[in-house]
C-alpha cells in the first residue's frame, strides 16, 4: 500500500457520501415509518384544527357546527344518562339480528348458486334485479306487510345486506380452481364431500371477508331502519336531535356509529385470523 | 411374460359441440398400460391429451369407445385412479400431512393406519420434515411432491399425471423428473403421464404413445429400451439422445417418420 503522505492532500479528504434521497412519491413504495405516522397524525389534526378554528372563532353558528368541546360535553351528558348505551345496544341488536338472518340464508344460498348451475338459473337473475332495488324504497311495503315493530327494522337491515351477501359468496365459489375440485374427485370425494370439504373451506376466507364488508353496509343502514317509528337506537337519537336542533348530539350519534363500525370491522379481522389462519397474508 | 394391462382404452373418440358445429378432439384412441408400467402420452398442445386423461379419470365422458380398468368399465371418478395436475392443487387449509391424509379420511381408514400410511409416503417423497407445514410454505417442487404422495397414499390402480412438472423452472423440473423416476422404481406403481416434454418422457417411460394434433390420434407407439436401471446420467447415453431426437422429429413431423405415421 502506498503511504498516504505521498498522496495529494485534497485526495485524502473523505469524499462526502451523497445522502440517500428521501423518496416520498415512489409508486407503491414504502416511505420511512416516521414519515408515515406524521401523515396519519396530520389526517386527524388538520380537520380537527379546522373544526376548532371555524367554531371557536364564531365564524360558523353553533347550530350548524357545534364546537368540539360541546360535542364532548354532549357525549358525556348522554353517556351519564345512559341513553347513549341503551341506544347503541338497541341499534346493535337490530343490525345483529338482521345481518345474522341475512348471512344465515345468504351464505348457504350463495354457495349453492355458485356450485350448481340449476340453482344459479333459479336465483341469480332475480337476485341480480332485486339488488338494484334500493332497500329503503321497500320501507312502505315493509310497514304494510310487517308492521311498525322491531321485525320491520330487522327486515330493512336484512333486505339491505341479503343480496350482497348472496352474490358475493356466489362469486367466491367461482374462484375455487376447477383443478382443485377435479383432484378431489380423484381422491375419492363424492359430490357431497366436494361441497362440504372442498368448496366450503376454500371459500371460507372470502365468506368472512364478504360478511365483514357487508356488515359495514348493514350498520350504516341502521339510521334508515330507525326511520320507521323507532323509540330507541342511535339512528333514532340522531333524528330526534335534529328535530330539536341539537347538532352536538347529532355529532355524538354519528361519531359513535363510526366507532362501533370500526370495532365490528376489527372484530371480523380478528375472527378471520382465528378461523382461517392459513389465509392470513404472511 | 407380458403383464396384464391395468388400463385399456378401446376405440375412444371425443367430440365437443361448439358454435361452429361438432369438433373432433380425440379420434379412435386405442392404448393400454400394463401393470407396474410407466407410460407417457406425448403430444403438442391441442392434441387433446388433457381431455383423454380427464376421461380416464372419469371426469368427462367419451363420445365413443370404452375405458377399462382391470377389465372393468370405469364409471365416474374414483380413488382407484389418482391424479396430479400441472397446477398446484394442495388444499391450502390443510397441512402437508392433512393433504396426504385427505383420501384416507374419505375412505374412513382408521386413524392409526392413516398415520402409518401418511408417514410412509411422506418419507418416500422426502417431506417428512414438512408434515405440519401449510402448502404456502412449500416451494413449487415440494408442492408437486406432496400432491404425488397424496395421490399415491390411496394405493390407486394407476396414477394419472397431467404435466405435473409443467409449471416448474427448468432446474427443479429435472430434479423432480429424477425424483419421480426413483419413486417409480421404488414403488412399482402403474403410471400414465401426459407431457409435451420429450426428454422427460424418454427418461421416465417404458413406452411412449405419440399423439398428433387436431384431432388427437395415436400416430406411433415407441418402446423406450433404456432398461429398468436408469438414473439422471441415462440422459447422456447415445441411445437416449437418439430416442429423444426421433421423437422430436416425429412430433414436428418434418422427417420420413411422418410418412410412416400418416
Amino acid at each position: 500500500m502506498r503511504p498516504t503522505a505521498q498522496i495529494e492532500p485534497e485526495l485524502v479528504r473523505p469524499v462526502p457520501r451523497p445522502r440517500p434521497r428521501l423518496r416520498l412519491w415512489e409508486i407503491r413504495a414504502d416511505i420511512p415509518r416516521r414519515f408515515y405516522l406524521t401523515m396519519v397524525a396530520l389526517s386527524i389534526l388538520i380537520p380537527l384544527s379546522a373544526w376548532t378554528g371555524v367554531t371557536y372563532s364564531g365564524l360558523v353558528e353553533p347550530m350548524f357546527l357545534p364546537t368540539p368541546g360541546s360535542v364532548v360535553a354532549a357525549a358525556g351528558r348522554m353517556a351519564m344518562s345512559g341513553e347513549l348505551w341503551s341506544d347503541a345496544l338497541a341499534s346493535l341488536s337490530r343490525v345483529g339480528w338482521g345481518f345474522f338472518l341475512s348471512a344465515l340464508i345468504g351464505v348457504p344460498l350463495g354457495l349453492l348458486i355458485g356450485t350448481f348451475k340449476t340453482v344459479e338459473g333459479l336465483f341469480e337473475p332475480v337476485l341480480g334485479l332485486l339488488r338494484y332495488m334500493p332497500a329503503a324504497a321497500f320501507i312502505p311495503l315493509i310497514i304494510l306487510w310487517v308492521g311498525l315493530d322491531e321485525p320491520a327494522k330487522i327486515a330493512i337491515i336484512f333486505l339491505g345486506s341479503f343480496f350482497y351477501n348472496t352474490l358475493m359468496v356466489t362469486d367466491a365459489v367461482k374462484f375455487v380452481p376447477l383443478d382443485l375440485i377435479k383432484t378431489s374427485y380423484t381422491l375419492g370425494a363424492t359430490r357431497r364431500d366436494v361441497f362440504f370439504r372442498v368448496i366450503f373451506p376454500a371459500t371460507l376466507p372470502s365468506i368472512l371477508d364478504t360478511l365483514r364488508i357487508n356488515i359495514a353496509g348493514a350498520w350504516n343502514f341502521v339510521v334508515v331502519a330507525e326511520l320507521i317509528a323507532a323509540s330507541s337506537g342511535l339512528g333514532y337519537r340522531i333524528l330526534t336531535a335534529q328535530r330539536f336542533l341539537r347538532t352536538d348530539e347529532i355529532f355524538v350519534g354519528i361519531l359513535l356509529i363510526g366507532l362501533i363500525g370500526l370495532a365490528i370491522d376489527f372484530g371480523f379481522k380478528l375472527l378471520f385470523r382465528l378461523v382461517v389462519p392459513w389465509a392470513v397474508d404472511p | 411374460m407380458p403383464k396384464r394391462p391395468a388400463l385399456e382404452i378401446r376405440n375412444l373418440s371425443k367430440r365437443f359441440q361448439t358454435k361452429s358445429g361438432p369438433l373432433l378432439v380425440l379420434d379412435d384412441i386405442t392404448l393400454h398400460v400394463r401393470e407396474n408400467e410407466f407410460v407417457c402420452l406425448v403430444g403438442s398442445s391441442g392434441c387433446g391429451k388433457s381431455t383423454l386423461l380427464n376421461i380416464i379419470a372419469g371426469l368427462e365422458e367419451p363420445s365413443q369407445g370404452e375405458v377399462l380398468l382391470r377389465d372393468k368399465q370405469i364409471d365416474g371418478p374414483g380413488a382407484d385412479r389418482g391424479m396430479v395436475c400441472q397446477s398446484y392443487t394442495l388444499f391450502p387449509w390443510l397441512t402437508v400431512a392433512g393433504n396426504v391424509e385427505f383420501g384416507l379420511k374419505l375412505a374412513r381408514v382408521p386413524a392409526a393406519e392413516r398415520r402409518d400410511r401418511v408417514g410412509y409416503y411422506l418419507d418416500i417423497v422426502g417431506l417428512t420434515n414438512f408434515a405440519d407445514s401449510l402448502p404456502r410454505a412449500l416451494s413449487g417442487g415440494m408442492k408437486q411432491r406432496a400432491a404425488i404422495a397424496r395421490a399415491m397414499v390411496n394405493e390407486p390402480e394407476i396414477l394419472l399425471l397431467d404435466e405435473p412438472f409443467g409449471a416448474l423452472d427448468a432446474q427443479t423440473k429435472q430434479t423432480l423428473q429424477e425424483f419421480l423416476l426413483e419413486v417409480a422404481q421404488k414403488t412399482h406403481k402403474t403410471f400414465l403421464m401426459i407431457t409435451h416434454d420429450v426428454e422427460e418422457a424418454v427418461l421416465l417411460s417404458e413406452r411412449i404413445y405419440v399423439l398428433t394434433s387436431r384431432p388427437g390420434r395415436i400416430c406411433r407407439e415407441v418402446e423406450i429400451d433404456l432398461g429398468a436401471e436408469r438414473d439422471r446420467n441415462s440422459r447422456r447415453t447415445s441411445r437416449f439422445q437418439q430416442l429423444r431426437q426421433d421423437l422430436l422429429d416425429l412430433l414436428h413431423g418434418d422427417t420420413p417418420a411422418r410418412q410412416e405415421a400418416g
